[in-house]
């Protein structure tokens, strides 16, 4: 107990200070991008890790919620952080209908293939529906994020607005899975036919996950384009599930800090591979392939486990002396 | 249906003392295509009764099962639980109403510990929102606690408490069997299936098994208890169908189905392929 609040501790007190280190706005430009990202792949990661389906058009959800807090700041000039609500409002609802519609019959691939064609159609319309979209162009001056009076302009300021929003994420996933709700959806991913014999409805709990992971997928959505201040139908872009897929793999599928640190290796090489952009998510496709094949777990749980193997290897002689 | 009905009400005045008609099958029939899994099945089992099914293999025990829980839906017939007819509703509504099974081929949670697989059976048990969790108040951490006091005291029945901490799918068979009850009774259970549960036990285990199906009889579990160990089902069952290619051949006590000449006959062939 002790060493873990020692641990979380050290992580946080990173986060904060990171940009303080990092003084260019620049990097803290690319510190926020991790946030946004990192909340992403969480979101996603509920329906991959938690609930073991595939979806490859969580993308379209990042667009939405982009659009529902940049069309209500633009049209009824809701406040931005009110925005992120309504973007998980909106998200949610959609997801649950998308949600209820699949997950009612299809798992597996099958789940897949739909979700992956919902996002294709779903980036067309964007693309297509000029008057709701503004088309290719998308539309520009959406207001910055503001609290009591404090306008969130600096990349500095809105790092640590993503930071706190990261944190709630973390926190609210993290009492997810200990919670009735996160326990039901943990026996069906590991036995369907067993979990409804002990009483769960399996497209109740599968509808209610994919809605929650939906519904933060726009918040990060929805907080991405308030700091850019712009928003256009791009955010429906595949190129946001490959980053998804990315920070989830490399990091390391079914744990809480997996995507997170999937997300900040992800903007940091993508950073580095600026030189060529045509090349660019060549070479990220390459890496993604790599993690596959020769670390599937991900980073982290790969940390741990040598970790353990490390800490067994030094703490073995001392128990050799005390047994018989 | 509502005959039923007037008559579990009767027994309910008459009190205590009226045997009590837990589940009732009626003419179940199941196709698979062309093929007849189960015909005209009748089943009555009594209130605190263990039930035995028997029969040889592909003699649609396991179907019955599954058309009884939900997992088929039965192509004629009725499956009528203290009155109410159930045939047709989803497992996760059945298991809602007090009836839950094990299945055949071992199924557990395998990646989970086995305390938490005991804990996820409680489901039904718990009432506890997501926002309890989030906000950690104080009914969620007493419900926490109610809980693994629950799974201890179930682990214990089924002497498993030093397992606990162990992940499921590391147990031999023996013991994922035991989990696979103890997932099973965390549900609390009115009636209680047993596909196959000495399938894969060596005989000490088996023994262990049958003592540890008498004991759930003992807390008022009523149970159905599929088998093909002839040396468990004898000692356990007050009561024991047969079932031959979907139909039910005879029924009765232990002893009545051990010198039935039609027993014999399906599970050691007939007279004639004998001489």
């Amino acid at each position: 107990m002790k060493s873990n609040i020692l641990k979380y501790g050290i992580i946080l007190a990173i986060a904060i200070i990171a940009p303080l280190v990092l003084t260019s706005d620049y990097h803290r430009y690319l510190l926020f991008l991790c946030c946004v990202f990192a909340i992403l792949a969480l979101s996603a990661d509920i329906i991959f890790g938690g609930m073991g389906q595939n979806t490859f058009g969580h993308q379209a959800f990042f667009g939405i919620g982009a659009y529902a807090s940049a069309k209500l700041a633009l049209s009824l000039g809701m406040t931005p952080l009110l925005g992120f609500v309504a973007a998980f409002v909106v998200c949610s609802v959609v997801g649950a209908f998308i949600g209820y519609v699949c997950l009612r019959r299809l798992r597996g691939m099958y789940l897949a293939i739909t979700t992956f064609g919902l996002g294709a159609i779903l980036f067309l319309i964007a693309r297509n529906w000029y008057q709701f979209t503004g088309g290719l162009t998308g539309i520009a001056g959406l207001p910055v994020p503001r609290l009591f009076g404090f306008e969130f302009h600096s990349e500095f300021s809105q790092y640590y607005l993503a930071l706190a929003l990261l944190l709630l994420t973390i926190y609210l996933i993290r009492r997810l899975w200990r919670s009735r709700v996160g326990r039901a959806v943990i026996s069906l991913r590991e036995d369907e036919p067993v979990a409804m014999s002990i009483g769960i409805s399996p497209t109740f709990y599968y509808t209610l996950m994919f809605a929650l992971g939906c519904g933060i997928a726009g918040v990060s959505g929805a907080l991405y384009v308030h700091s850019l201040t712009v928003v256009n139908p791009m955010l429906f872009h595949f190129q946001y599930m490959l980053i998804i897929l990315i920070a989830m793999f490399v990091g390391g599928m079914g744990t809480l800090a997996g995507p997170v640190l999937g997300a900040i290796v992800y903007v940091w090489v993508s950073e580095w591979l600026r030189f060529s952009e045509a090349l660019r998510f060549m070479i990220l496709g390459i890496i993604l392939l790599i993690f596959i094949i020769f670390m599937p777990r991900g980073i982290y749980p790969s940390l741990v486990s040598l970790w353990g193997r490390l800490a067994n290897w030094i703490r073995r002689p001392r128990l050799r002396g005390e047994l018989p | 249906m509502g005959s039923t009905c007037k008559l579990d009400k009767k027994a309910a005045a008459k009190g205590r003392t009226a045997i009590a008609t837990t589940l009732e099958i009626k003419g179940i029939t199941k196709d698979f295509g062309g093929l007849r899994a189960l015909s005209k099945v009748d089943l009555e089992v009594q209130e605190g009764q263990i039930f035995g099914l028997i029969g040889p293999n592909g003699s649609g025990k396991t179907t019955l099962l599954n058309v009884i829980t939900g997992y088929f839906p039965p192509t004629a017939g009725l499956v009528v639980y203290k009155g109410t007819n159930i045939s047709g509703l989803s497992p996760y509504l059945i298991a809602k109403r007090g009836i839950v099974r094990t299945f055949q081929i071992t199924s557990i949670f395998p990646n989970l510990t086995v305390e938490e697989n005991v804990i996820a059976g409680s489901y039904l048990k718990t009432k506890g929102s997501f926002w309890g969790a989030f906000f950690q108040t104080r009914v969620y951490r007493k419900e926490e606690k109610r809980l693994r006091q629950k799974a201890t005291e179930i682990l214990a029945l089924l002497r498993m408490e030093e397992k606990r901490n162990v992940i499921a799918k590391a147990l031999g068979l023996g013991e994922q069997r035991r989990i696979e009850i103890a997932i099973a009774l965390a549900t609390e259970p009115k009636l209680l299936l047993l596909d196959e549960p000495a399938a894969g036990l060596n005989p000490t285990e088996a023994l262990e098994l049958v003592h540890v199906i008498e004991t759930i009889r003992d807390r008022g579990i009523t149970l159905v208890v599929v088998e093909h160990n002839m040396k468990v089902i004898m000692q356990l069952c007050s009561r024991i169908a047969v079932l031959d290619y979907g139909s039910k051949i005879t029924e009765g006590t232990p002893g009545e189905v051990a010198n039935n000449e039609n027993v014999i006959r399906v599970y050691l062939g007939g007279k004639k392929e004998i001489a």
